[in-house]
C-alpha cells in the first residue's frame, strides 16, 4: 500500500505535474462508501486562467498550492515505497 | 486517519511557491456534516423513477477543509465544471496502468492507494468503467 487517503486529500494530481507520470502507478480502491468529484485537467486549466484573468489570485494559488502539495507528499510515499520494495520489505 | 486530514496552505506571499503541510485534527461528525449536504429529489406523485442527487454548494463551501478556502463563485463553478463520483466499498476509482485526464476532491469516503502486486493483473482498463456517476 502506498497510502490513505479521505477527506482533504486529492488524487490523480499528479498528471498536472509529471510528465512520467500520465498513466496511473497506482490504484486506487474504495475503502469505505466515498465520494468525490472530478475535474478533467483542461477544464481546470481554463478555470485557472480564468480565475487570474479575472483578478481572483487567491483562489488560483488556494487550488494550486492543494493540488501542489498533495503531489508532493505522495511522491515521497512513492520514493518510500519503492525504497521498500527494493529492500525487500 | 479516519478523522484526521492534512491541509495544505500557503506561506504568506501568495506567489511564493514554498509550501507547508500541517495535519490538522477534523471534527469526528464532519464527513456526516457534510452528507448532511446531499439531496434525493424524486418526481413528485411517482414512487418509482429516476432520481437525481443535488449537492449542496453551501454545506461544502461551510464544511469541506479544502472547498471552504475558496469563494464559493469559484465553489460553484468548480462544481458546474466536475463530474460527481460515487464509490461503494472496494470499488475502483482508477487502475494501475490506466490513462485518464481527470483530477479528483475526496468528498467524504476513504480510499486506498495501492501498488498491485506481481501476481495480480497489471492490464490497463479504463478507471471510469466502475464508477458511479450521479451526475454532473
Amino acid at each position: 500500500m502506498i497510502g490513505r487517503v479521505n477527506i482533504g486529500w486529492t488524487l490523480g494530481e499528479e498528471i498536472l505535474f509529471d510528465r512520467n507520470l500520465q498513466i496511473r502507478q497506482e490504484m486506487a480502491v474504495a475503502e469505505t462508501e466515498s465520494c468525490l468529484i472530478g475535474i478533467n485537467k483542461s477544464k481546470l486549466a481554463i478555470m485557472q486562467k480564468g480565475l487570474l484573468e479575472t483578478g481572483n489570485e487567491r483562489d488560483y494559488f488556494v487550488i494550486e498550492s492543494i493540488l501542489k502539495g498533495n503531489y508532493l507528499i505522495k511522491d515521497t510515499w512513492r520514493k518510500e515505497q519503492a525504497h521498500d520494495h527494493d529492500d525487500g520489505l | 486517519m479516519s478523522n484526521k486530514s492534512k491541509i495544505v496552505e500557503q506561506s504568506q506571499h501568495p506567489m511564493d511557491p514554498d509550501l507547508f503541510v500541517t495535519e490538522k485534527l477534523l471534527p469526528t461528525n464532519i464527513e456526516e456534516e457534510i452528507k448532511d449536504g446531499f439531496f434525493e429529489l424524486k418526481q413528485k406523485f411517482k414512487d418509482v423513477g429516476p432520481s437525481s442527487i443535488y449537492i449542496s454548494h453551501v454545506v461544502l463551501h461551510e464544511k469541506h477543509p479544502l472547498l471552504k478556502k475558496i469563494q464559493v463563485e469559484t465553489l460553484k463553478q468548480l462544481l458546474l465544471e466536475s463530474s460527481v463520483i460515487y464509490l461503494s466499498v472496494g470499488q475502483t476509482l482508477y487502475k494501475y496502468g490506466a490513462q485518464d485526464s481527470f483530477v479528483y476532491i475526496i468528498l467524504f469516503g476513504k480510499l486506498l492507494l495501492q501498488k498491485p502486486s506481481k501476481n495480480q493483473d497489471l492490464s490497463a482498463t479504463e478507471g471510469e468503467d466502475n464508477r458511479d456517476l450521479l451526475g454532473s
